[in-house]
């Protein structure tokens, strides 16, 4: 199991282009993972659990990853996350 | 069969006909005629075609709205969630074109109940992959140029904005729409890409998908069912007009001035900075208007001062030190733009529109300003301010200025102390009051489109007042007039940026009234050049006085058709 917390910098936060970006960086990861911010939690495989978990520019989201090699892949996903531009 | 139409932007083409049909109605009740297996298959197969679209169009170097639109349908078609409702659908009997529908229905009510400005956009792309699924599934074409592959004529209903902007440009050898005005924003877009364009082209949807098509932009004709002989009569003019151009591209290394050796400047309109390099290329002194409003269309957030700054400073140091004049955002009107989420009006030429907002809307305009003022560092800025009509709109857009760069100043950006800040005059108050602004600005730019509109309260876009919509008529020359001599004597540059600089009257008309400054579209720019060498401005400014006391539009023109050369080409007729 791995968990970290984030920060979204990147101005549109996790809408669009960057969640539709994160959906298909989530998908190459067999390991069942999740993004949250307190209440809301959505799976990052599916760009609609992303758009509904509203996640903005600032916003501190905590990284789950379950599964083989969890802390690689939790690791790359938080240095996607962190490297999303628009 | 011959089409005729209004030629808003000149050009010759001779290519198949991309007929993009009005977006079909799908019943979302439909039940499956099929077995379920054959449905399911239907919707995989329709899903990987639509994939392998979307492929090709990411591979193609698409621009960023393409890239965008793109990137999150193909998430959202991939999205497992959205697979499995659209197979539960099917199970449950739907047919599968109904199927995708409802599914992507679903998942646009969703993103709409999250209320948040930004997921709207996102409802709407969803609910366009659903459509375009279900035109793949039923065999239908979907109404949009994303995916072109190949040069054609894009023959429309009309074209909004937006279509065009997420367009494969570089295929669109022309446009053919049934609607349409010469204002239209279609026009203004597709004269500004330099694509040959015909609106109100009666009875152009009949022609077939796939055909061939010969335009003139110039006359405003479409032809189909072409023989071989006409596809060779056709092939030399668009020969001939490749001549011609290459004739008019001599007067790109010419400066501006008439017969008689009076300079004016010609300089161009732009919507994008992309067509900067053109309009060098033939010679412009300048951009005499940038409509930045686009930069807000499209697109479900702001663009911020960085984006906005970016922007601006690349164009101005593309311009090397001639003029590019930034008119702050000019929305409400008919433009649409969904990320300042403004109020639907019923009369929006007389609502909420320009500075009209920017004077409310100060997070949408000091982004703005201070992205303007810093790139006055990087070149010769002049900021217009659109829509002027009373005393307190230009000084609290001048007191707005003073404080982005107090800002700066404060927080230590760099940014351009010289600039010119200038209004338009568009609205009739502000041309009969122009003794009066005149202390404000450095500059005044004639909005030629806006002020005929609104002087005989017409609707430009309204076919059937068309015939008050003239510029050649007595009244709005009377106001540009005015506009001109007030500037020259209180030493106002004064110039004129509307589509009346563009036709061969309206700029004798212009010279006669005493202009010194045009600015028209990019593929304006040699042509404009070539009719001032024509021009004779002591012979013209002579006409000017009986202009504006003649009877009407028609007396003006039989005024200014006795004074022209007999050489001025008058290349389409005049509309009246």
């Amino acid at each position: 199991m791995f968990e970290q917390e984030t920060v979204i910098q990147n101005p549109t936060g996790l809408h669009a282009r960057p969640a539709a970006q994160l959906s298909a960086f989530c998908k190459s990861f067999p390991n069942e993972i999740s993004v949250s911010s307190g209440e809301r939690k959505a799976n990052p495989k599916s760009i609609f659990s992303l758009l509904g978990g509203c996640f903005k520019k600032g916003e501190t989201v905590r990284v789950h990853v379950e599964g083989e090699d969890a802390e690689q892949v939790g690791k790359a996903i938080v240095s996607f996350i962190e490297s999303l531009e628009e | 069969m011959r089409y005729q139409g209004i030629g808003v932007c000149p050009g010759v083409a001779l290519n198949r006909c991309f007929r993009l049909s009005p977006l079909p109605q799908f019943d979302y009740n439909l039940r499956a005629k099929q077995p379920k297996q054959t449905a399911l298959t239907a919707f995989t197969d329709a899903s990987a075609q639509l994939k392998a679209d979307f492929s090709a169009v990411a591979a193609k170097n698409a621009n960023k709205t393409q890239a965008e639109l793109v990137e999150v349908q193909l998430a959202m078609l991939e999205d497992e969630s959205f697979v499995e409702l659209v197979q539960n659908e099917i199970e449950a009997g739907y047919a599968p074109e109904a199927a995708v529908l409802r599914a992507a229905r679903s998942f646009e009510q969703m993103l709409k109940a999250l209320d948040d400005e930004y997921m709207s956009a996102r409802a709407d792309d969803v609910r366009d992959l659903g459509v375009r699924l279900a035109c793949r599934i039923a065999d239908l074409p979907y109404p949009s140029l994303s995916g072109l592959l190949e040069d054609c004529v894009v023959v429309a209903d009309d074209l909004l904005p937006s279509m065009l902007m997420t367009a494969e440009f570089d295929h669109i050898r022309g446009i053919v729409t049934e609607n349409g005005t010469r204002t239209s924003h279609i026009s203004i877009l597709a004269t500004g890409l330099e694509i040959p364009t015909i609106v109100a082209c009666k009875g152009a949807m009949k022609i077939a998908h796939g055909d061939m098509v010969f335009m003139d932009g110039e006359q405003g004709i479409a032809e189909d069912g072409l023989n071989e002989e006409k596809m060779q009569s056709f092939g030399a003019r668009r020969e001939a007009y490749f001549r011609e151009r290459q004739e008019l591209l001599g007067f790109a290394s010419r400066e501006a001035k008439t017969a008689d050796g009076v300079k004016i400047g010609v300089l161009a309109n732009i919507v994008t900075p992309a067509v900067l390099d053109k309009v060098l290329s033939y010679g412009a002194e300048g951009v005499g208007l940038f409509r930045t409003e686009f930069l807000y269309m499209n697109r479900s957030t702001l663009p911020d001062e960085e984006e906005q700054f970016a922007i601006y400073s690349a164009a101005a140091k593309k311009l090397g030190g001639k003029p590019l004049t930034i008119r702050t955002m000019d929305i409400g009107g008919d433009k649409d733009a969904p990320c300042l989420n403004l109020p639907k009006e019923d009369n929006p030429f007389m609502g909420y529109r320009a500075v009209r907002i920017s004077l409310d809307r100060k997070d949408l305009l000091m982004p703005q300003l201070r992205a303007i003022l810093r790139a006055a560092a990087y070149g010769d800025i002049w900021i217009m301010f659109p829509m002027i009509a009373v005393k307190r709109e230009i000084t609290g857009m001048l007191a707005a200025l003073e404080e982005a760069k107090a800002q700066l100043k404060q927080e230590g950006v760099p940014f351009g102390e010289t600039y010119h800040a200038g209004m338009m005059v568009e609205v009739p108050s502000a041309a009969l009051r122009m003794d009066h602004f005149a202390k404000y600005v450095d500059f005044a730019s004639i909005g030629s489109n806006d002020l005929t509109q609104y002087t005989y309260a017409a609707d430009r876009m309204n076919a059937r007042v068309g015939y008050l919509y003239d510029f050649l008529d007595p009244a709005v020359l009377r106001l540009i007039k005015r506009t001109i001599d007030v500037c020259r004597s209180e030493n106002t540059v004064c110039s004129l940026c509307g589509e009346m600089a563009g036709t061969a009257l309206g700029l004798a008309a212009l010279v006669a009234l005493g202009i010194q400054k045009v600015s028209v579209s990019p593929s304006g720019i040699l042509k404009t050049k070539s009719r001032l060498s024509m021009l004779n401005a002591t012979a013209m400014l002579k006409v000017g006085e009986s202009m504006i006391n003649a009877e009407d539009a028609t007396e003006v023109k039989q005024l200014l058709l006795k004074a022209l050369p007999k050489g001025y080409a008058l290349e389409r007729k005049e509309e009246t």
